[in-house]
């Protein structure tokens, strides 16, 4: 039962994937990635870590890709705008380049030894266990984790805001009152 | 789910008895079964897809906006665990302790039935709607799950059940130990989240009919309209049921004596846990007729401004208070 519905959420993801690199209109890319995350999130279910799993869910498919599909929905990419197909050589190099590294995973991932992993507790991967194991075993890497992404955070906002430092200037004229009841 | 006509019919006559009008009171006693001809009708009437419209992201958006405002409600423990003979009923229908993270991962993906139903509609005001629901559901989670941290710091645990039984009993003897009085903070923190997180008034700038014609479901007609429509009650049902068990001790009461388990004081479990909730689903539907709409940058203000700082501040004092 438990590697039936593995080996189906596989599926769905592959095939939510494969969906999310072929559509041409990005808002059908964000949904097949929508439904990717999701049989993601399933099969984390299955293998035992259910705060990943929610996780992923929380973050990525009910955060990031409404990000997604907000800017999409910002740029109004539809019709015209998205661009027709690209020219067939160009296809088959990235077909080939896919399967090349597809193989190249594939071979790595045969050569290393499969070993069974220790049996787990059924209380394993809930967020009990998870917040132990980060705030207790992994306290210092974690903290370091933090530093590093608000980092990134202070970077973003300097980017995103040029002439931070510079004193602003008149943006907006301030609305002149004319007319009005004298 | 089986509530929601009920609710409509709430709202309909809490919004008359304010606006000193009458509501629907012909069909039925007191009008009760309006909202069962409204159904009706709804079902036998033409069903339009606009010509412009995406078919199919336009028929998928009403299941994908009503089908995690339904899940929501598995979480909840409604009552105390039932004993039948040998048997025990657990009152909620997906136990664990990830439940709580269940709900906010399915709040999260509500909004997207009203994204794609903007998109598919291919209309400027709907699309107007769309977007400003994705802004608003995206800011609003965040003041949500950090208002959820203190609750979960007060209680020790991520399970609503725990969550639950950690409410029990009595400051001084009437004085409820519930999270509300812990915790008041997260309390208004969650609580105006809930609001925006169901796009209801003041936060239902989403389908705004002042500016927006009706927002992201402009374009909608018959069973697709209905969809949204009944989405929307049912997340600000389980939303209420969410507080309840979360701020105002669940299905606990004052007085109430330890280690039940009989059908009777089950069933008076499951009563008190749905009179809080009528409470605050009265409290919901009395607001939206009182206030009036925000503006959508004081929308944002309140979320990133307010909000956020204010759960992260109570965040802090919560630890400090728990290590003295």
């Amino acid at each position: 039962m438990r590697d039936a519905f593995f080996v189906a959420f596989s599926f769905l993801a592959i095939f939510g994937g494969f969906l999310t690199v072929s559509r041409r209109d990005p808002m059908y890319s964000a949904l097949s990635l929508i439904l990717f995350f999701g049989a993601i999130s399933g099969v984390m279910m299955i293998l035992a870590a259910p705060f990943l799993a929610l996780m992923q869910l929380m973050v990525y498919a009910g955060a990031i890709l409404v990000l997604f599909i907000f800017v999409i929905m910002l740029l109004a990419l539809r019709g015209e705008e998205i661009g027709g197909e690209r020219p067939w050589p160009l296809q088959l190099l990235a077909g080939i380049g896919c399967a090349v590294l597809f193989g190249l995973i594939a071979a790595a991932m045969l050569r290393a030894p499969f070993q069974a992993l220790p049996k787990v507790g059924p209380e394993f991967g809930s967020p009990e266990q998870v917040g132990r194991t980060m705030f207790a075993e992994f306290v210092l890497p974690f903290e370091v984790v933090s530093v590093l992404i608000l980092a990134a955070t202070m970077g973003a906002v300097v980017l995103a805001k040029k002439n931070l430092g510079k004193p602003e200037g008149p943006a907006v004229d301030a609305p002149k009152d004319h007319g009005g009841t004298h | 789910m089986q509530i929601v006509p009920l609710l409509v019919w709430a709202e309909r006559r809490i919004s008359a008895l304010i606006q000193d009008r009458v509501g629907p009171n012909r069909v039925g006693p007191f009008g009760l079964f309006q909202p069962l001809a409204d159904a009706i009708k709804l079902l036998f009437k033409e069903d339009v897809i606009p010509d412009g419209a995406d078919r199919f992201l336009f028929v998928l958006a009403p299941a994908l906006a009503f089908f995690p405002a339904a899940m929501t409600a598995t979480v909840i423990p409604f009552g105390a665990p039932m004993t039948i003979g040998d048997y025990q009923l657990d009152l909620q229908v997906c136990r664990g302790n990830v439940g709580m993270l269940l709900f906010l991962a399915l709040t999260g993906l509500g909004v997207y039935g009203i994204a794609f139903g903007g998109w598919a509609s291919n209309n400027k005001y709907a699309m107007l709607g769309s977007m400003r629901a994705s802004a608003q559901v995206l800011s609003y989670e965040i003041a949500m799950g950090i208002a959820l941290i203190s609750v979960f710091m007060t209680s020790q645990s991520v399970d609503l059940n725990v969550i639950v039984a950690d409410q029990t009993g009595t400051w001084m003897g009437f004085v409820p130990k519930w999270n509300a009085l812990k915790q008041p903070v997260a309390f208004v923190i969650f609580f105006i989240a809930a609001f925006a997180e169901t796009n209801r008034l003041p936060f239902d700038l989403a389908e705004c009919e002042a500016e927006l014609i009706g927002g992201y479901h402009t374009e909608y007609s018959s069973m697709k309209f209905s969809l949204f429509f009944l989405a929307e009650y049912a997340a600000m049902f389980s939303s209420c049921c969410m507080i309840t068990t979360l701020f105002l001790g669940g299905w606990s009461f004052p007085g109430m004596p330890a280690g039940q388990t009989g059908i009777l004081f089950s069933l008076l479990t499951i009563a008190v846990f749905f009179a809080k909730v009528s409470v605050l689903l009265f409290f919901f539907i009395v607001v939206r007729w009182t206030l009036p709409r925000f503006r959508f940058d004081q929308l944002m203000h309140l979320g990133w401004k307010t909000l956020i700082p204010l759960g992260l501040a109570n965040i802090a004092t919560t630890g400090v208070v728990a290590q003295l």
